[in-house]
């Protein structure tokens, strides 16, 4: 069969080739033969090539003509791709918005308040059953938060939402709902000792088993010079997926950040929250940037937190300063990825473009090309101060979890 | 201790074909199995140390790249553009069956860099090719029936669009 020339690799080397390899060509490669099947299919080798995957991709729901769909385009083009404008793909998923993503899948929700969710892989297109929402005592008020998260205790995919049921003096009273996303879903309450708190970050950040989002303690508010101002702590609130508990974490500075600019008839609730940071992910790190006004410098400060949970290992990793031009201090930017050479993609109402590219060792700040032939950005929801993040970045898996 | 420094110091190695090679040790350093050959020893290694696994065509490869890395590691500034495009050439210059038998070799040797770069080279291989080519690639045998294979087709049928038909 073979001439002596010729040698055949053994599987284990086979198997590291096939770990760079995109996850398309590898469901291909599925029908080689019955021990590549098995091996491609399998949990240690699917968590292995997502942890080695670079090919990020940006995902975003779009207002088209016939209502929302999905939209997608690669990370790498946007931030690499000076010469041509990045192809943006529809994936043609209606009326669902992007709620949670981790792992390579993400999590869309029909529906406000939810109705149902469904699973997605964008890579292998592997969408799930449709998981209908089941609210405690018909309590089913428009949600907090929400996020999807993964035990990998138990290797499932977890859904946690929570919604307001009351809203007393003293603050809100709310419960937490977790559903386990496996062949029988299941929803149970969980409890809440963290309350009362308000959080910003509708969709968790996922990062080392735990969802994370910004919040803040109406008990802490403290009056600022302006009578019409009320000074907030925000922290962030966390939830580990396998021990399903809440948790807290303090910010980079201890103090009072951000400020909430109250209406005349002096209701907490109608107020206007000024620059409230953003969490992200950048480079597996958790990730959080300050909006210029917090420390009164010109430029925007994102800090990484370098070990998971150590509040004393908030390090700074980037400032973006000024330049005058894209850069004001009347915009907002929110990170969304950050390179290996920590080129940064981000995403901002700035005057041209929502979406920039700032590379700090050539100290320049582009947009990106866009081919608008096949989308004009028409991101939905249009205003910072609607449900939900906007855009989130995915990385390729071929996880699935349930028929 | 002697007054040569330890980069001078030359190792031999021998080949299956039984050709020797001389290599500073600064790169047999490189050659993770080698090296742990030569730290398990005792006394210093004098005579050759031979690799029954590896042929003279692939330690010439291996010693050229990693020489050259070193090379370009050790140089000024320009050097990335000069070892992508040495990288690109000795990839280029290499049949699949010759690869495949350098990959084999540098995994006996535990060369971590060049392993990675060759794993890298095949991918770009495969990259677009269906999925006989790559049956016949790494020489495995279709054991699914006609029908198995037609229904996993089926089952990610978008997925096989844009790609060579077999």
């Amino acid at each position: 069969m073979h001439e002596s020339d010729e040698c055949d690799l053994p599987e284990d080397l086979i198997w590291e080739i096939l770990l760079w390899l995109p996850g398309r060509l590898l469901l291909l490669l599925r029908t080689v033969c019955r021990a590549w099947n098995s091996f491609i299919s399998s949990h240690e080798f699917v968590m292995h090539h997502h942890q080695r995957s670079t090919q990020p991709r940006l995902v975003y729901c779009s207002l088209e003509s016939e209502g929302l769909d999905i939209m997608q385009c690669s990370v790498s083009s946007l931030l690499y791709n000076q010469l041509q404008p990045t192809r943006i793909e529809p994936l043609h998923i209606k009326y669902k918005s992007i709620q949670g993503s981790c792992n390579g899948l993400l999590c869309l929700c029909e529906g406000l308040p939810y109705k149902n969710l469904t699973l997605f892989n964008p890579c292998t297109r592997w969408v799930s059953l449709i998981v209908p929402f089941e609210y405690p005592n018909g309590d089913d008020r428009h949600p907090v938060f929400c996020g999807l998260g993964y035990d990998a205790l138990r290797n499932k995919y977890k859904f946690v939402t929570c919604s307001k049921t009351s809203i007393t003096v003293g603050g809100l009273g709310s419960r937490a709902i977790v559903c386990t996303l496996d062949a029988n879903p299941s929803w149970k309450t969980v409890d809440h000792p963290m309350f009362p708190y308000f959080t910003w970050c509708h969709s968790g950040t996922f990062v080392n088993g735990t969802l994370n989002w910004i919040a803040h303690d109406p008990s802490k508010n403290r009056e600022d010079d302006d009578p019409f101002r009320l000074l907030l702590e925000y922290f962030i609130l966390t939830f580990e997926l396998e021990t399903e508990s809440f948790g807290r974490l303090r910010l980079p500075r201890n103090s009072f950040f951000g400020r909430l600019r109250l209406p005349r008839n002096n209701h907490t609730l109608s107020g206007f929250f000024e620059d409230v940071p953003s969490l992200h992910v950048l480079k597996n790190f958790l990730s959080i940037c300050f909006h210029p006004a917090y420390d009164n410098t010109a430029a925007y400060t994102i800090w990484i937190m370098k070990e998971y949970g150590v509040e004393e290992s908030w390090t700074i990793v980037l400032r973006i300063p000024f330049n005058g031009r894209i850069i004001t201090p009347g915009n907002w930017l929110e990170p969304l990825y950050m390179s290996e050479d920590y080129i940064l993609l981000a995403y901002g109402e700035f005057y041209r473009a929502k979406l920039l590219v700032y590379n700090f060792r050539r100290r320049e700040v582009v947009h990106p090309m866009i081919d608008i032939s096949s989308d004009s950005l028409s991101i939905y929801p249009l205003s910072k101060f609607s449900y939900g993040k906007f855009f989130h970045v995915y990385h390729e898996s071929l996880v699935s979890c349930f028929p | 201790m002697s007054g040569i420094s330890d980069t001078e110091r030359m190792i031999t190695l021998k080949t299956v074909e039984g050709t020797l090679f001389d290599v500073k040790s600064s790169i047999a350093k490189d050659l993770k199995t080698v090296q742990a050959f030569i730290d398990d020893s005792d006394d210093d290694v004098t005579s050759p140390i031979p690799l029954p696994n590896v042929f003279t065509r692939e330690l010439s490869r291996i010693l050229d790249y990693l020489n050259n890395h070193h090379r370009f590691r050790s140089g000024i500034e320009k050097a990335d553009e000069e070892m992508a495009r040495y990288d690109a050439e000795f990839a280029k210059s290499m049949s699949h069956e010759e690869l495949k038998a350098l990959i084999l070799a540098a995994n006996y040797l535990n060369v971590k860099d060049l392993l990675e770069f060759l794993n890298q080279t095949v991918a770009d291989v495969i990259q677009n090719k269906s999925v006989e080519f790559v049956r016949n690639f790494f020489g495995i045998e279709n054991d699914y029936t006609p029908e198995e294979e037609e229904k996993l087709r089926n089952e990610n049928e978008w997925a096989f669009n844009g790609v060579e038909q077999d």
